[in-house]
């Protein structure tokens, strides 16, 4: 397995820094303008809580995508959270950022859901129906990355791979990874997130990890 | 040591997890990156978690679809045409909410308080039946439809014992009657006066703007001919003698027009001064008004007897003797002598059986009614066939009686002498 990006072998906690950093920009760029808007969702302005939605939605519905692997039921959860959101928005008290009040609805919506599915047993990460939507975002990184058919059809192989990986993990263990790898949080706010404490999402993400090793190496050989 | 190389990596796997994270401290990435440099399976354990990390990360991002922001705006909206008013509330605040709830319960509070009070006044008063007089409205009826018309015959003598028939033509309106009816638990007295003007219009008007003035409830117009109306009213006394006062004045002339029960027996009292038409509006005995009138009459030297059959002596000796009202013995006529407490029953005046009843009869005495009649005509031209003596009479029964009738043959009853034809 080659990374494309395997420049950092000798400098990895500087990737690290900066992935965190990154993500802690995002969100206290947001906070400010995040307040004015929750202020003016509380009086009842629709318009505001619109400007809410759109400025989340593409970052949530993407993680919760990640987490339940259907794109229908993503779009539903989705929805929901924002739902839920906006008639909690008494109870949000804006100790920390709305983005992590609502990828905490977003990601319990998304465990509970797992949970009924597991019960039932009929969806499938890597499964047919998300073969659709998964290409359009395959097509997107190949086109920014230019490369070959050869590579996109690696590309394309590994995706699978790691989407059929993420199918066997725990939904909680997954939540870790989709907000770490893919979110691009640190562990105090996946903490904050999934209200665990930073040690369990310490040894979560190290077992999750471990785990999808595991499914990749295997699935290598 | 299988199993404890399997321990180990998955401490090891934490620890460069987290390295892989930067969320070691200083000291522990030194010691990772320390032995990184001399471990080179634990380096390619952590180029593979990298990997891992990586191509998880590479999935690349979804975006959200097209409509996802206005599905959910519009379920809220959904939600509050249905009026969940849990969203509504988390929208619009607790505080407002607080003050909307205080203001329906305050309104509902009001509400029933208003109903109970409203409940409590109509049941905690009882029942008397009164005529309407709230408003100074002023309600006319036109006298569009005919009216039932009765006829009567009377003779009437006066000190010559001269005998003349005169038509009695008396207007029964059906909404006289219902005011009547109204108050017929109530004592009243029925009383008719019959206004001769020079002016119509302004005789009418001004009697008109007298009942607003005087706040008369509801006034009953008939207009019998461009000539004649009529105007029924029920005020109390004092209301009446106030009215009394403000229809007379020096251009016209009241005339007093009282009959009994059967409106068999007709007096009329010519030029009524205000001091007779009162103590004929506080008599609501009808025989006894009969007598204070026939009194009146006498003594203004206009003879006008109703005289009846069932009366004929009775009123005969009336006139003869002039009785005071408390000498008066009517009942069966004056040869009967009937006894005080009868008399004192059944005619003695409401104010003396108060008297006899009460300590201080005259201020809690309770207001009598007067059922009054206006009848509004023309001022008579003089007669010139007539003597003045008869034609004082005469002219006062014309003034009152001569109304012109309706469909009916009422002129056929009519003495040729009489000034009766001249209408």
């Amino acid at each position: 397995m080659k990374n494309p990006k395997n420049s950092y072998s000798d400098g990895t906690s500087r990737y690290a820094e900066r992935q965190t950093d990154r993500a802690c920009q995002n969100i206290c760029d947001g906070g400010s303008e995040d307040d004015v808007l929750i202020k003016r969702c509380r009086t009842g302005n629709m318009a505001a809580f619109e400007q809410l939605v759109l400025k989340y939605q593409d970052r949530l519905f993407n993680a919760v995508f990640r987490m339940v692997g259907d794109y229908d039921d993503a779009m539903e959860l989705t929805q929901e959270a924002f739902y839920r959101a906006m008639k909690g928005l008494k109870k949000f008290r804006g100790n920390a950022g709305f983005y992590t009040w609502l990828f905490r609805i977003g990601m319990n919506l998304c465990i509970n859901h797992h949970r009924r599915q597991q019960r039932i047993q009929i969806r499938s990460l890597s499964g047919d129906d998300q073969l659709g939507h998964q290409a359009d975002a395959l097509t997107v990184m190949a086109k920014a990355n230019d490369s070959s058919p050869v590579y996109q059809a690696q590309v394309r192989e590994n995706h699978g791979r790691v989407l059929a990986a993420l199918e066997e993990l725990e939904a909680s263990a997954r939540a870790v990874v989709v907000l770490r790898d893919i979110e691009e949080l640190d562990y105090a706010q996946i903490a904050d997130i999934l209200q665990v404490p930073t040690g369990t999402v310490k040894s979560r993400l190290s077992r999750a990890r471990a785990a999808l090793r595991r499914q990749l190496l295997k699935g290598q050989s | 040591m299988a199993k404890k190389d399997i321990h180990s990596d998955k401490e090891l796997i934490a620890v460069l997890s987290a390295y892989l994270d930067g969320e070691l401290g200083p000291g522990q990435a030194q010691k990772i990156e320390r032995r990184l440099t001399e471990d080179p399976r634990m380096r390619q354990l952590l180029n593979e978690l990298g990997q891992v990390s990586q191509m998880v990360h590479e999935l690349g991002r979804t975006k959200a679809p097209d409509g996802l922001a206005d599905e959910v705006t519009k379920r809220l909206e959904r939600d509050l045409l249905l009026d969940r008013s849990d969203v509504l509330a988390e929208l619009a605040g607790e505080k407002h909410l607080r003050l909307r709830r205080f203001a329906t319960a305050a309104a509902m509070v009001m509400l029933i308080g208003a109903i109970g009070t409203i409940i409590y006044h109509v049941l905690s008063k009882p029942y008397i039946p009164r005529p309407e007089r709230v408003t100074d409205k002023f309600v006319a009826v036109a006298p569009e439809e005919p009216r039932t018309v009765k006829t009567l015959k009377m003779t009437v003598a006066d000190d010559a014992a001269e005998k003349v028939t005169v038509p009695v033509e008396t207007a029964v309106d059906k909404e006289i009657e219902s005011i009547i009816d109204k108050i017929s638990e109530i004592k009243y007295s029925n009383l008719r006066l019959v206004v001769a003007g020079s002016d119509i219009l302004t005789e009418t008007s001004r009697l008109e703007k007298l009942f607003a003035d005087q706040n008369i409830g509801k006034v009953i117009r008939t207009q019998i001919n461009e000539n004649y109306y009529q105007y029924a009213f029920v005020c109390p006394t004092d209301q009446f003698q106030r009215i009394f006062s403000g229809i007379r004045h020096k251009d016209n002339q009241i005339d007093l027009v009282v009959s009994d029960d059967q409106g068999q027996c007709v007096v009329v009292v010519p030029r009524a001064t205000q001091q007779q038409a009162m103590k004929l509006a506080g008599e609501a005995n009808p025989t006894v008004q009969l007598t204070h009138a026939m009194q009146f009459a006498m003594a203004d030297n206009n003879t006008v007897l109703g005289r009846s059959d069932i009366h004929a002596e009775w009123l005969q000796w009336i006139a003869k003797e002039q009785p005071s009202l408390d000498d008066l013995r009517v009942l069966g006529g004056p040869s009967e002598k009937v006894n005080e407490e009868k008399i004192g029953k059944i005619y003695r005046p409401a104010s003396e059986a108060l008297m006899a009843s009460t300590e201080e009869p005259a201020q809690s005495e309770p207001a009598q009614l007067v059922a009054v009649v206006v009848v509004v005509q023309p001022a008579e031209k003089p007669d010139e066939d007539l003597s003045p003596s008869q034609d004082n009479g005469r002219s006062s029964i014309k003034s009152n009686f001569d109304t012109p009738s309706i469909g009916d043959d009422t002129g056929a009853n009519l003495d040729p002498n009489t000034p009766n034809s001249n209408f």
